[in-house]
């Protein structure tokens, strides 16, 4: 939201009257010694546990990410634990568990002795009522609005992911109910073309709402303000993790609930 | 707050009843203030024992009872009486008649001396041989500069007497004071811009003189300098102090041909730019917000235009600037890093005056004249940025709705009722807006106003007296993922300020008074707005408190090499209900909420704050001085953007943020060069910084919840030696200055505790200004700057999380921007000058070799190739060419 604002007012400065101007630029960067990067999911859906493990690169090497394999992982609720297996290099998963909202789930990993452990907390499923597509206040490109009912009680956390003609958009959204609590809340999905391209018509597009606890909130959050390499934040930072041990990434305990597909005219 | 406790001090070692009139802040006992001034006191007893001693030579204590009589047969009658002999020139001591003296075993000699003094003896002794001489008594010459031609008052202009060390410097109102041993001779005044007076005085009795000083017309021929006109004081204790004039700075080429004595100050040693184009700035080290910038001693809290593209400060209605960059004076407080201070004109008081300029970006006006000629005058200064008028003709839609201008308005009056007061009132309003279409928006503003009162309580004694309004207020409208919200701050202040300046005796000259501050503060409330009505927003409390000081400050000049400024200023800020403050531990927890009601004391900070200078003139062209501060702060700007943020909170202390303290020494290399043609001045400061604020990593910073649950402390350092060699007179002036400088942060919770650079810790800092008068029509000037691109944290690494890419930070602040250069030309063309009426064009040319200056560095997957990662640099400004056509009437 800071973000929208700066950017806001940075655009009509430059745009509209200063001489702005951006270059690819050559950083010498130092390789730092390698971190380990733990993704761990589950949801109120089946067959929908989790965990991603892999490791940071150098700036100057390539996208593709190299799963760690031979992880011990398991995850804990009631006492119970439940051994996740590696279905694909650094890719472990589970059938045997489906989450619960009100229950909290515990992450353990051991990658060759290094252990890392988190807990999250499923929340109350919220479920998209509806979505649309309306052009943004200024400008040509049409965005997504979710309208959704917010729960009475406060400290609600939701992230959705967008995904046009199937294809998973990139950008993170995530509100809370701090300024909307208990009301039929809207929330428009604003990204940036860099990466993905503008919606345009006949494009299919389907939303995913999840209902998250606080930690994982704040992982989001914080990965967006200061982990997505803008020189706007003057203290640009590893977002805030929910895991112990010293790792990156995050554990999410979270409900799923798909709106249906809009078809943009 | 009250006036409730006074206290009334004798000085020891001297006669001087010394009756202090400051008010003490709620919560300080009258027992604490004592002692404060008990310190002050022993302090001005050690300094002064050795003056206190010599008068306790032997004395012989005798009954006498003399009415009427004359002085010779006095002393033949003490003589008589006593082993001493007195001796004299017969003709004075004849002339002496009518003398009554009654003794009952008391001190001969002393009382003697007493009589006699008044009547201009003096007495020396060699043993038993007193010696009378018809003396020289000390008389004071005071009075007030001003222009001859617009009768504006002169701040800082040098009043000397030739082939004497005795000199002194007019206050920022204009007026002196000089005590000085009675006779004849010439004084020099001297001011910059102004050519240098000589009056011819002959002193027996208290003199009122008031200089009218000539301005300089364009100085095509070299002028001598002397030590007397020079103009700079090498004796002055004062250090870290920078002063502009308007007249100075006028020539110096600025962006869009705007002329900005915010950006000018830029340029000199120590104050670095807060970025490309911006008025923002940093002083040895400090934050931004560390430096109190005052406007005919109102503070000013956002002290810029347009995304800090502009200052708030219209040049026209600018007289001149004095900065502090150490060693503040004990007057000032507040802000740890330096003091601002900058002053109106007055107007004309000699007759009325129209005058303006067009630029590109704003055009201004300005009307001034006299209320009562030749003594007081008004002034009305106003401008406007014209922008939006331009996007209205855009074909863009989109440009269209944009709203995007500033104005403000400076307004000023001064009345004068007698020989010894003067009344001001001065005022200031800004405004800026940017806007899209209704809903989206930022508006802020400054108003400050400004009653001033001074007064002279007789030729030695001198007060001013201000009660102070300042409102910083914004509003700004946010759409934000659908949803409208309105953030809102505002920082409301009633201020009272009394200070007098008491030129005591030759060697001392005291300055003491009391600054009492209320403070309203709503520190960046967001609200929901439109449709989506919010049931539940909370709102964010009212703080507010009082921020008071007393301060007393004595410059002794023990002898003529010599110079000592010693001073204390006690600040107390008084957190005060109502509202909820909070218990929050070490991870931002909330553990406790304690509801303070209104008016209750929730929190009181004591700080004495010590300033010493000291200053040893080595000869008459060189000089070293060394100097001690210790500044608080009680207001906080908590930022964590870039540039300024709408994010942006002013925050006062609370039960949890501790008052931010300075402490700063300093040495420092005077000298003058070539018959004070040139000025070098080499200072070097270290400055410890205790209870810095920053935000926790990830920090929520679009909440209404207690801030301090998202904030972190720590410690700072900076370091730095500043060189500077300037000239002031001839065709060619200007400067060149350097600053070799480190400033670095330690706060629990950030780069694992350990030291980092300060985002504003700029290695090398070099400005080169030159102006050239090349005839009577064209002046030109350039300026070059150099310096060491800011500390970034740049990622040490990627790694991949729910499918995108993602960058990985180890140590703050460990990078660098590439280096800043840029040199900018300029040259005004007068145009006609006749009595009535001239005109003159400007034109200048920003960043003229085009060099990019990356103000932002982003990172990205690539765009074209999503497999790989890339950086972005970001630049603003190239060749901004500008023109604009200044007038007078």
């Amino acid at each position: 939201m800071k973000n929208s604002v700066l950017n806001y007012g940075f655009i009509c400065l430059l745009s509209a009257v200063f001489y702005s101007c951006q270059k690819l630029a050559k950083v010498k960067l130092d390789a730092a010694s390698q971190a380990y990067v733990i993704e761990g999911v589950i949801t109120d859906q089946p067959s929908d546990c989790k965990v991603f493990i892999s490791q940071t690169k150098a700036f100057g090497d390539n996208n593709a990410f190299i799963g760690i394999s031979g992880a011990t992982v398991t995850i804990e609720n009631k006492g119970l634990v439940v051994p996740l297996q590696e279905v694909k290099k650094g890719v472990y998963s589970t059938n045997a568990i489906t989450g619960l909202s009100g229950q909290t789930y515990k992450l353990n990993v051991n990658i060759e002795g290094h252990l890392f452990t988190a807990s999250s907390t499923m929340p109350k499923a919220v479920a998209p009522e509806k979505i649309y597509a309306e052009k943004e206040n200024i400008g040509k490109n049409k965005f997504i609005t979710v309208v959704y009912q917010d729960p009475p009680e406060t400290d609600n956390y939701y992230r959705w992911v967008q995904y046009v003609n199937q294809k998973k958009e990139l950008t993170i959204f995530v509100a809370n109910d701090e300024f909307n609590n208990g009301t039929r809340a809207s929330n428009v999905l604003n990204f940036r073309n860099d990466i993905s391209p503008d919606l345009k018509v006949g494009d299919t597009v389907r939303i995913d709402m999840l209902s998250i606890d606080a930690a994982v909130y704040k992982y989001w959050a914080s990965l967006r303000q200061t982990g997505s390499g803008s020189g706007v934040s003057a203290s640009p930072s590893n977002p805030v993790s929910n895991i112990q041990g010293g790792c990156l990434g995050y554990f999410s305990a979270h409900t799923l609930r798909k709106s249906d597909p809009l078809i943009i005219k | 707050m009250q006036l409730n406790d006074r206290g009334q001090m004798i000085f020891p070692g001297s006669t001087l009843l010394y009756k202090n009139s400051g008010s003490c802040p709620a919560g300080i006992s009258r027992l604490f203030m004592m002692s404060v001034l008990k310190v002050v006191l022993l302090v001005w007893a050690v300094l002064h024992a050795a003056e206190t001693k010599a008068q306790q030579q032997e004395d012989v204590k005798i009954s006498l009872n003399i009415d009427h009589l004359p002085l010779k047969e006095v002393l033949r009658r003490i003589e008589s009486l006593t082993p001493f002999k007195f001796m004299g020139k017969a003709e004075d001591i004849e002339k002496e008649k009518d003398i009554t003296l009654h003794l009952k075993e008391e001190p001969v000699i002393k009382a003697l001396e007493a009589i006699l003094l008044k009547r201009n003896f003096q007495l020396k002794r060699m043993g038993k041989n007193i010696i009378l001489k018809k003396g020289q008594g000390k008389n004071v010459l005071s009075g007030t500069v001003k222009s001859a031609k617009t009768g504006e008052t002169i701040l800082n202009a040098t009043i000397s007497v030739l082939n004497s060390t005795s000199r002194t410097s007019s206050n920022e109102y204009g007026f002196y004071s000089l005590r000085l041993a009675q006779g004849q001779f010439d004084v020099v005044i001297s001011a910059i811009g102004y050519r240098s007076k000589t009056e011819n005085i002959n002193l027996e009795q208290d003199l009122n003189l008031n200089i009218l000083l000539e301005e300089e017309v364009k100085e095509l021929e070299e002028v001598t300098i002397t030590s007397e006109n020079s103009q700079r004081n090498l004796l002055s204790p004062q250090m870290g102090v920078e002063r502009l004039s308007m007249k100075e700075v006028k020539n110096i080429p600025v962006l869009f041909g705007e002329k900005d004595i915010l950006k000018t100050i830029q340029l000199l040693p120590g104050i670095k730019s807060a970025g490309d184009g911006n008025s923002g700035f940093y002083v040895r080290g400090g934050g931004s917000d560390q430096n109190l910038i005052l406007l005919d001693e109102a503070p000013v809290y956002n002290a810029s235009h347009l995304l800090g593209f502009f200052s708030a400060f219209n040049s026209d209605a600018i007289k001149n600037v004095t900065v502090y960059k150490g060693g503040m004076p004990a007057n000032y407080g507040g802000r740890l890093s330096s003091v601002v201070d900058i002053k109106m004109n007055d107007g004309n008081s000699k007759k009325f005056g129209l005058s303006g300029g067009i630029g590109l970006i704003a055009s201004r006006i300005n009307i001034e004249g006299p209320i009562q000629k030749d003594q007081s005058s008004f002034l009305f200064s106003a401008r406007r940025t014209y922008a939006d008028l331009f996007l209205k003709l855009s074909p863009d839609s989109n440009l269209r709705k944009i709203r995007l201008y500033f104005y403000d308005i400076n307004a000023k009056a001064n009345y004068i009722f007698g020989d010894k007061d003067r009344l001001y009132l001065s005022g200031y309003f800004g405004h800026d807006a940017l806007e899209r279409g209704k809903k989206t928006g930022i508006d802020w503003g400054n108003t400050t106003a400004t009653l001033r009162w001074n007064h002279l309580f007789g030729p030695k004694l001198f007060s001013n007296t201000s009660l102070i309004f300042s409102n910083y207020q914004y509003q700004n409208n946010v759409n934000g993922d659908g949803n409208n919200y309105n953030i809102f701050s505002q920082i409301r202040d009633w201020n009272l300020k009394e200070e007098m300046q008491w030129n005591v005796s030759p060697k001392n000259a005291l300055s003491f008074g009391f600054n009492v501050i209320h403070h309203t503060i709503k520190p960046g409330e967001i609200s929901s707005v439109g449709e989506d009505k919010s049931l539940s927003t909370t709102s964010l409390a009212w703080r507010y408190a009082f921020d008071n000081a007393l301060f007393v400050s004595n410059v002794w000049k023990p002898s003529e090499k010599f110079n000592l400024t010693y001073g204390l200023r006690l600040s107390s800020f008084a957190i005060l209900g109502k509202g909820p403050y909070y218990d929050i531990d070490g991870n931002g927890k909330i553990l406790d909420t304690l509801n303070y009601g209104p008016g209750q004391l929730v929190k009181n900070y004591l700080n004495l704050e010590p300033r010493v200078a000291a200053s040893y003139q080595l000869n008459e062209w060189s000089s070293v001085k060394a100097s001690y501060g210790r500044n608080t702060q009680n207001m906080h700007l908590i930022s964590n953007s870039t540039s300024s943020s709408p994010t942006d909170k002013w925050l006062a202390s609370t039960n949890n943020i501790k008052p931010e303290i300075a402490d700063q020494w300093s040495v420092g290399y005077y000298r003058d060069l070539k018959d004070h043609k040139y000025e070098l001045s080499i200072e070097s400061y270290y400055k410890d910084l205790k209870n810095q604020i920053d935000y926790r990593n990830g920090a929520d910073i679009f909440t209404n919840k207690p801030i301090e649950t998202q904030l972190l402390y720590g410690i700072g350092r900076s370091y730095g030696i500043e060189f500077q060699l300037k000239k002031k007179t001839g065709r060619l002036t200007g400067w060149i200055s350097y600053t070799l400088s480190k400033s670095e942060r330690k706060i629990d919770g950030i780069n694992n505790n350990q030291w980092y650079n300060a985002r504003q810790d700029r290695t090398h800092d070099i400005a080169i200004v030159a102006i050239y008068a090349l005839n009577e029509k064209w002046t030109l000037s350039a300026n070059w700057v150099f310096y060491t691109g800011d500390a970034v944290t740049f990622p040490n690494g990627k790694y991949k999380v729910d499918d995108d890419v993602y960058f990985y930070y180890t140590n703050k602040n460990a990078y660098r921007l590439p280096n800043y250069h840029r040199l900018d030309l300029g040259a005004t063309r007068q145009l006609r000058k006749r009595k009535n009426y001239s005109s003159e064009l400007t034109f200048s040319l920003y960043n003229a070799y085009g060099h990019q200056n990356p103000y932002q560095t982003d990172f990205r997957r690539g765009k074209f190739n999503h497999n790989i990662t890339e950086a972005v640099e970001y630049s603003f400004f190239r060749f901004i060419p500008s023109v604009s056509y200044n007038f007078k009437f």
